[in-house]
């Protein structure tokens, strides 16, 4: 048996288990969270490709599954990342009982997840666009649980996915069938401009992040952060594999001087509208939205060391978004109302909460002391030398949205009138505990991630060129 | 068969244009179906002497299921599929929604005739055929609140892409795979109707 197959039945069975225990959120939580584990574990230990013994049984795992022309591969290149995925399934289902997100939550999720590792299993990886869409499709299941349905959300996601899927495929036809290189330039704009289309929306480039204003407000933060998350980290992970294997597309001056220019504007976006938000939810998509041009601007460096960052910064910007989940979920759980007003005092009366969602909005600002700094701080580094202009306006970014945190901090703790008195489990203030606890952990000892990002690169060799 | 299907290939540009308007313009649920019903029939023609009469009778047949998953929704919950346009109430007028579909109609006629796309292997008729459905697919997608109205849109786009991709790209895995994408945005469609329609019927069990 091939492990792609392994890897897929497993997956369906826990998508099964989680159907039958929709109704139990702890059940499903545990047996989703458990399943996910058990497949990062083996997807980054299982012998592919060399024969071993399971009970006394000699078997050899298979690392390529064919279906209709086309081959699902688990190989040294994608295996850290689809661990990694499974990683980040494994801690935002372990958590999920708490949020309460929705009894589709962690069946829905698991398909979302299965079918982004299938993306980053198939080759030849164009295909990827095509799953990319389907996991979009299941995301809806996310983003619109009954009760809390973000309806205008779902279908912005649907129509933005589809376009990206259409614009990814046809440039996928056109890289290798026509000939485009350096040396076609009208060819080589015009596969450019549809691959930037399908990017944008990959990476959540203005107006393109629509559907995420709409799904973080209307639907459970929870499962918006995983669907997001996850999508991001595969988004990212597909593009460097373009640049992996197009050595015009990577060496096109011009190409990483538009992917600096859309990464500083995303910073300046982000760090302005997260300030002035009054929702602390689209202040969040906006932080993201400057993340996600940190991650840009780590890109067009075009070094390892870049890459490195790029994906440094999408590992731990999963966990920050997961904390900051988890918190606002609990904050919010029993209110409608997520405007500010709403979250006045909440810092009084349910204190870890509170902290959960501030400590993730730190690390996704890329304060000091939390996850999400030691990798932007590599990033302001690095266009230290080559672009001043541009790593001052990082640093203006963090600032702001260092700004932003204070306000919510602000917003937390300002008096409020008599409210019903709200209280967490045992549980829940563990869990929260150990989220505050991974991100502060990773702001100070960054080299805990580092050893996947390196793994995960090595797939990639001509970016470590 | 494959030659006959070309040959009047000009005809099933004509359908899909026409299914196409009728999918924008109408809200009655019978039309509705038969329209997309004869838009998945125009698409297959049009693919199917590049890909085959069999490869384009399975993507027909997966249209059928769309259309069957868009009708039941449609009957069951007839009362909150009165589409609801975008924007302004000028929008809403039938009359206005046929100008606006007739502008578009001529852009898709300016850039189709024009080979647009560049796609070797890529007949007159299926650009047509396929600019048509794609600005059709757009408008709806953008015109409509309803979600199935915008998943019916998005179908319209596909279906277009569909035809423009089967040019270049025959495999089995690629369509199978759109395949499924059709299916998997009729079902979201139907489920958010569904939800939708939620409050004013007692509420869905979750």
């Amino acid at each position: 048996m091939s492990a792609p197959v392994i890897i897929s039945l497993v997956s369906l069975m826990v998508f099964g288990l989680g159907i039958v225990l929709r109704h139990r959120p702890i059940a499903s939580s545990m047996v989703t969270a458990t399943g996910a584990m058990a497949l990062a574990l083996f997807a980054l230990r299982a012998p592919i490709d060399q024969p071993t013994e399971i009970f006394g049984l000699a078997v050899k795992i298979g690392g390529s599954f064919q279906v209709l022309g086309r081959s699902l591969t688990l190989s040294a290149g994608n295996r850290a990342v689809v661990g990694f995925l499974f990683v980040v399934a494994g801690f935002v289902f372990g958590a999920g009982w708490a949020a309460r997100p929705g009894a589709y939550f962690f069946p829905a999720g698991m398909v979302v997840v299965g079918t982004v590792v299938a993306a980053l299993m198939i080759s030849p990886f164009l295909y990827a666009a095509a799953f990319l869409e389907i996991a979009a499709l299941a995301g809806v299941l996310l983003i619109a649980p009954p009760g809390q349905a973000s309806i205008r959300g779902s279908e912005r996601l649907l129509l933005f996915y589809t376009m990206a899927m259409l614009a990814i495929l046809v440039t996928g036809w056109m890289l290798p069938s026509v000939g485009v290189t350096r040396a076609t330039p009208e060819l080589a704009a015009r596969a450019i401009r549809l691959l930037a289309l399908g990017f944008a929306v990959l990476i959540l480039v203005p107006p393109f992040h629509i559907w995420l204003l709409d799904a973080i407000e209307e639907s459970s933060p929870y499962a918006v952060v995983l669907l997001v998350g996850v999508l991001q980290s595969a988004g990212l992970f597909f593009m460097l594999r373009f640049l992996d294997n197009y050595e015009w597309l990577r060496t096109d001056l011009g190409l990483m001087a538009d992917i600096r220019l859309v990464g500083a504007a995303l910073v300046v976006i982000g760090g302005l509208f997260a300030l002035a938000e009054r929702s602390m939810a689209r202040s969040v998509v906006y932080v993201l939205m400057g993340d996600l041009g940190v991650t840009l601007l780590a890109v067009s460096l075009n070094t390892p060391v870049g890459y490195q960052l790029a994906l440094g910064l999408s590992a731990v910007r999963v966990i920050g978004l997961a904390v900051w989940g988890l918190g606002i979920s609990l904050l919010q759980r029993e209110q409608s109302d997520r405007k500010t007003a709403a979250l006045a005092g909440r810092g009084l009366d349910t204190p870890i909460a509170s902290a959960a969602a501030l400590v993730g909005l730190a690390s996704l600002s890329g304060l000091p002391m939390t996850a999400g700094f030691p990798a932007r701080w590599g990033v302001m580094m690095a266009l230290a030398g080559q672009a001043p202009g541009v790593a001052l306006l990082v640093i203006a970014s963090v600032m702001a949205e260092g700004l932003a945190c204070v306000k919510w901090l602000r917003v937390l703790l300002s008096p409020a009138g008599p409210q019903p008195p709200r209280g967490h489990t045992r549980a829940e203030k563990a869990f929260l505990g150990l989220g505050i606890s991974l991100v502060l952990s990773l702001g100070l000892f960054p080299q805990l991630v580092f050893p996947w990002v390196v793994q995960a690169l090595s797939g990639l060799k001509n970016l470590l060129l | 068969m494959s030659a006959v299907l070309t040959a009047y290939a000009p005809w099933a540009v004509a359908g899909a244009a026409v299914a196409g308007v009728m999918l924008v313009v109408l809200n009655d649920r019978r039309w509705l179906t038969v329209a997309l019903v004869a838009q998945y029939l125009a698409a297959g023609w049009l693919v199917a002497d590049v890909l085959g009469v069999g490869v384009a009778g399975a993507q027909i047949l997966g249209g059928f299921l769309v259309a069957i998953i868009v009708w039941l929704t449609r009957r069951n919950l007839e009362v909150a599929h009165q589409a609801v346009p975008r924007g302004n109430d000028l929008m809403a007028l039938r009359s206005f929604r046929w100008v606006v579909v007739l502008l578009v109609l001529f852009a898709g006629w300016g850039l189709g005739v024009r080979d647009w796309m560049g796609l070797p292997g890529l007949t007159s008729s299926g650009a047509l055929g396929a600019t048509f459905l794609m600005l059709l697919g757009l408008l709806q997608a953008s015109l409509y609140r309803a979600p199935m109205r915008v998943v019916i849109g998005i179908i319209s786009l596909l279906s277009g892409f569909g035809i423009a991709y089967a040019a270049v790209e025959s495999s089995l895995a690629v369509i199978a795979l759109l395949i499924i994408v059709h299916l998997g945005l009729a079902l979201a469609g139907s489920y958010l109707t569904i939800l939708q329609a939620a409050p004013a019927e007692g509420g869905v069990e979750g």
